[in-house]
């Protein structure tokens, strides 16, 4: 008896505490972080129990020094943008006495520690966020604040510095996030090759580019078997290719600037369904799959997968061309490989290509005004992710950087000697498109049911029309329009 | 004066039994049995994280078992056909590792900790590994196939090989079962086998009267965990082919995990996640159910 | 008692007349077929360890090569010429593995003290004692491992930020000390059920109560069990980031498996230094392991002796 009692205390007890939990995660998600860092901290120092000895106890430093706000930007980026994202954050600081910045870095499970954090009402103030997953459903929920209400606000915010193609807009008004980190899709190429076999190198500029057919002559030429023989070579063996003419990178953004060369889109002009059901669609799918099944030019799907790494496949004379994204030029560049980089062929009337960048959020908090500053500083102080401009892995997303005069500043003798032209330029004169992520509803489950059913164009199973028209009905189904419209 | 002492020593016996298990049991009434029955409560909300559960009744289990929810019965039959092939798979391996590991060798300690290394290892380091061993084009395990003359094979990128691979895979990462194993071969006392070495009986008699009613009961453990873990097979799918190629490796708690923490959507997880639970359950009752049929402890089973 | 009576039952068909026989045969051509029976079995043992070593192999190559040299396949190489030792020096500056290591230490001394002494104490009870509600209680602690985790993990976060414990090793610690898990409960009390009835019988005419039934007969006889249950606690405990990243915010109470993760970078991953990392981290695993199991090979003498 008396068990059964004790039993029912306890079980009260561990009820009503994690309700609590469960009510606060209904409101708005914002209401009490601003006290929780310190709280915490306060707790862990003066009830000390063994088990959390001394690292444990500094959590939130804001207890110790009475006007200072703790803002917390998270991000997921180890290595080298960890320690930019550090540097940066320390010269804001710097500058700043009144807010203390620090970076806190969610090197895996990246989602679900954020969307943990918010229903445990423990909201980071700032946080770079996934474009196809949390952002604009936070935003939705208010969860994210308005910044183009924060900029409107500020008259010292010098709005030179934002640039349209670079925000994230929920609606016509809200602004959920703004690119942080620019990059774009292009082409790599190993100049070696092109003279051993004579072939003249890929123009710079998009302006140039080669048409399709131009590029797949070139590619085949450049596609030699185990016995020197090239793909246009009727005793060509496509079992054993010693150097592949091209290598894809198989994901959205991959074939994203083919379809906006044939002038579609990721998903029809109304919005009401995928841009791959179209006949552009399906050629361009069609087109990419027959580089591998037809010509032989570029590797199986399996093949390019677990192909190594770009910067070894260039610099061992694996691979002629590669599409792939800006960021590999600082491997490339760190690795001293010799290569170039050249203009993405186009499908259709116009070369084009598309951009990715990360998204900065301001996030609903007490502390918002605050960590507004600092949102701020990263959006409009110049310079304050230079080193990684220097080591090619980014471009800027601050307008006030894309001046010939700082670009120049920042290309460095390592950098390949197109990158101006080809990785630079379409960034300001807009063949380099804005993200699929930054505008088209519900991507993430439209991209869950199209990206297994082109498994099957890839390994060439089906061809792009059977593999759209199995799952074109489920795709549409998801589909659900646009934001910032 | 009989009676009376029955009577205490079960009243010390419910003391003793209930101060032994009171950390656990309260362990598992603060930090479990709460987020359970809130998880159960959120399978019959629209629930995203972050609005308010909102009642809804079955819609999500109807969404469910009515298809609507497209994936669900692809990554169920995804994850029965891992489970069937890798419980018993597992459970072979492991159980012939450990007899072999049991037996009396040369350098057994080295041995040991070499077939234990693959669990050891970081999931990062190891499984970047294997996806190079298992590359179709220059890995190792194609090379050999190729030069015993083999049909190559695709392995974590072909639609029919990711299955098998992945449970090719996981009979590496069996160490902790070879382990209790070892432990539970260990626990036999040598006379029982001294008395059937006296009685001439040889190796299988030795296996099949001493070594397996011995090892029931770590066997019983180990088929058990087997079905609790094969079911809620998750990493390999998290880390390697993301539920690819063309959904064949998609398996339940990885499609559960990307309801909750990539849709948002957490009514319909926990809603598949408290269906996985019931069968779990089910299967679990049963082999308990059955287990007194083939289990045997030293110790007798009250 | 089925075991024994199964024994018997053996022994007694083997009495029957055929016994002697084919002893003697054996004996004679035992030479040669022993042999070639030695050979098989040890051949058999390195293939397949073989294929156990590999990832380690690979592990300790990368950690000593160019970041462009490991995917080299043709030609392979086997183990590089100029052995790098700068990236365990670049690997070991880019964080603060002395701090991590510390906080891995305490974390794992936590959850193995607690792990240890309340999932034996909870196993003893399941197995040994007779008490109302022990099979419910039992059924319920098992269910605990049959619901995803993703679908509790809000829930339990919330606990703890109600708590105000998050961001502390407590979240990490604590539940070691209260069952320590279903798993390691379920493991102990198999191996309990397997020990004989009749040394608790004869020490409790003794005189002895449960604590020392517990303490001195379940305890000692369990030896292998328990460093089985210590290993495994010890290598979750030092491998686990998930529960790291979700319960610690601040870069200074990170652990090292959590360092691990921070050198893959979103756009690339230096493997090598990557490798030399988890080489370290690795290093101490190996060791315990090979401790580890000693302990079970001393475990079998002290069971075998008893009975």
């Amino acid at each position: 008896m008396k068990m059964k009692k004790l039993l029912a205390v306890l079980l009260a007890g561990a009820m009503v505490m994690s309700m609590a939990g469960c009510g606060g995660s209904g409101g708005s998600g914002s209401a009490d972080s601003g006290s929780t860092g310190s709280d915490a901290a306060a707790d862990a120092g003066d009830t000390g129990s063994s088990a959390d000895t001394g690292s444990a106890a500094d959590t939130g430093s804001a207890s110790e020094s009475g006007d200072v706000v703790e803002i917390r930007f998270t991000e997921w980026d180890g290595g080298d943008t960890l320690a930019v994202y550090e540097e940066v954050a320390e010269k804001f600081n710097s500058t700043h006495p009144g807010i203390h910045v620090t970076v806190m870095n969610i090197p895996d499970e990246y989602d679900t520690k954020i969307t943990t954090m918010i229903a445990g009402n423990d909201v980071p103030e700032v946080c770079c966020m996934n474009s196809d997953t949390l952002l604009f459903p936070l935003a939705e929920e208010g969860i994210i604040a308005n910044l183009q209400e924060y900029i409107d606000n500020d008259p010292d915010f010098d709005t030179e510095c934002v640039g349209d193609q670079f925000k994230y807009m929920l609606n016509a008004d809200y602004m959920a996030g703004y690119g942080v980190g620019s990059e774009n899709i292009t082409m790599f190429y190993n100049p070696a090759l092109f003279a051993q076999y004579g072939v003249e190198e890929p123009p710079a500029s998009y302006a140039d580019a080669w048409d399709w057919d131009t590029f797949v002559e070139n590619a085949q030429k450049l596609t030699i078997d185990k016995n020197g023989k090239n793909a246009l070579d009727p005793d060509f063996d496509p079992e054993n290719i010693d150097v592949y003419g091209v290598t894809i990178s198989k994901w959205w953004a991959g074939y994203m600037p083919f379809l906006f060369s044939q002038g579609g889109d990721y998903l029809t002009a109304d919005g009401s369904a995928i841009g791959y059901a179209t006949p552009e669609g399906k050629d361009v799918l069609q087109k990419l799959a027959d580089l591998t099944y037809v010509y032989h030019v570029a590797p199986t799907p399996t093949t390019s997968q677990t192909m190594p790494g770009l910067s070894e496949a260039l610099a061992t004379n694996k691979v002629a061309m590669s599409f792939d994204g800006q960021w590999s030029n600082a491997t490339l560049m760190n690795d001293g490989v010799e290569y170039n980089v050249a203009a993405l062929p186009k499908m259709g009337d116009k070369a084009q290509t598309v951009a990715t960048f990360g998204a900065i959020a301001l996030m609903n908090t007490e502390k918002a005004d605050a960590a507004f500053e600092f949102v701020k500083f990263m959006m409009t102080e110049v310079g304050a992710c230079e080193p990684l401009f220097l080591s090619g892995l980014w471009l800027p997303t601050n307008m006030k950087e894309y001046n010939d005069d700082y670009i120049q500043s920042v290309i460095t003798d390592k950098h390949p000697s197109n990158y101006y032209e080809t990785i630079v330029k379409p960034m300001m004169d807009g063949t380099a498109n804005t993200p699929i992520t930054a505008y088209v509803k519900n991507f993430n489950k439209i991209n869950d049911v199209i990206s297994p059913a082109l498994d099957d164009l890839w390994s060439g199973e089906k061809t792009a029309d059977e593999a759209i028209s199995s799952i074109e009905a489920d795709a549409n189904a998801e589909v659900a329009g646009f934001y910032g419209k | 004066m009989k009676k009376k002492k029955t009577i205490k020593m079960s009243t010390w016996n419910n003391i003793v039994g209930w101060g032994f298990a009171l950390p656990a049991v309260l362990g598992f009434l603060i930090f479990n049995l709460v987020p359970m029955v809130l998880s159960g409560y959120y399978s019959l909300c629209d629930y995203n994280i972050i609005k308010t559960p909102e009642f809804v009744g079955f819609k999500n289990f109807i969404a469910l078992f009515t298809g609507q929810e497209k994936t669900f019965w692809l990554s169920a039959k995804a994850t029965v056909l891992y489970a069937i092939m890798a419980v018993p798979a597992n459970l072979i391996f492991a159980f012939m590792i450990a007899l072999l590991l049991n037996c009396d060798m040369k350098m057994r300690a080295f041995f040991r900790s070499l077939f234990y290394l693959p669990c050891i290892l970081p999931a990062v380091a190891s499984s970047f590994v294997w996806i190079l061993l298992m590359n179709p084009d220059f890995g190792l395990f194609n090379t050999i196939l190729e030069w015993l003359h083999l049909p190559k094979s695709q392995f974590f990128w072909g639609k029919d090989s990711v299955l098998p691979s992945i449970v090719f895979m996981g009979i590496w990462g069996t160490g902790s079962t070879q382990v209790i194993f070892l432990a539970g071969l260990q626990d036999i006392p040598s006379v029982y086998y001294e008395a059937l070495e006296i009685d001439g009986g040889n190796a299988w008699h030795k296996f099949w009267n001493v070594t397996l009613p011995m090892i029931s009961s770590t066997l019983f453990f180990n088929l058990v965990m087997g079905i609790i873990n094969a079911l809620q097979v998750f990493g390999q799918a998290y880390i390697i082919t993301e539920g690819g190629p063309n959904n064949a490796s998609l398996f339940y708690v990885y499609n559960l995990w990307r309801q909750a923490f990539k849709y948002m959507d957490m009514g319909m997880a926990s809603a598949m996640a408290w269906v996985l639970f019931l069968v779990v359950l089910v299967l679990t009752a049963f082999v308990f159910k059955t287990s007194n049929k083939w289990v045997y402890y030293e110790g007798g089973e009250e | 008692m089925a075991g024994k009576g199964q024994t018997k039952e053996a022994a007694q068909a083997m009495d029957g007349g055929v016994v002697l026989h084919p002893q003697k045969k054996m004996r004679k051509k035992r030479r040669p077929y022993f042999y070639v029976k030695k050979v098989l079995f040890y051949t058999v043992l390195l293939a397949l360890s073989l294929i156990c070593v590999i990832p380690l192999y690979w592990m300790l190559r990368s950690s000593f090569m160019k970041n462009t040299d490991i995917y080299s396949m043709r030609p392979f190489i086997f183990w590089p010429k100029e052995m790098l030792w700068s990236n365990y020096t670049d690997a070991l500056k880019s964080a603060d593995f002395g701090r991590y290591a510390v906080n891995t230490m305490v974390i794992v001394i936590g959850c193995l003290a607690g792990t240890l002494l309340t999932s034996s104490m909870a196993a003893y009870a399941f197995s040994r004692v007779k008490w109302k509600g022990r099979s419910f209680c039992f059924a319920m602690i098992l269910t605990t491992m049959m619901l995803p985790g993703s679908v509790t993990l809000i829930p339990q976060f919330m606990i703890w930020r109600n708590l105000n414990l998050v961001d502390t090793y407590r979240p990490l610690i604590l539940p070691s000390f209260f069952g320590g898990g279903a798993f390691n409960i379920f493991l102990l009390r198999q191996f309990f059920l397997g020990i004989p009835r009749d040394l608790d019988d004869a020490a409790r005419i003794d005189g002895a109560g449960p604590f020392q039934i517990y303490t001195r007969i379940m305890l000692p006889l369990s030896r292998s069990a328990m460093v089985v249950v210590a290993l495994f606690t010890f290598l979750n405990c030092w491998n686990d980031f998930f529960g790291p990243i979700i319960y610690l915010n601040t870069k200074e109470n990170f652990t090292l498996a959590v360092g691990l993760l921070q050198f893959r970078g979103d756009y690339s991953t230096k493997w090598n230094l990557l490798m030399a990392a988890s080489t370290i981290v690795v290093a101490p695993c190996i060791v315990i392991y090979l401790f580890g199991q000693k302990q079970l090979i001393e475990g079998i003498s002290l069971t075998g002796l008893k009975a």
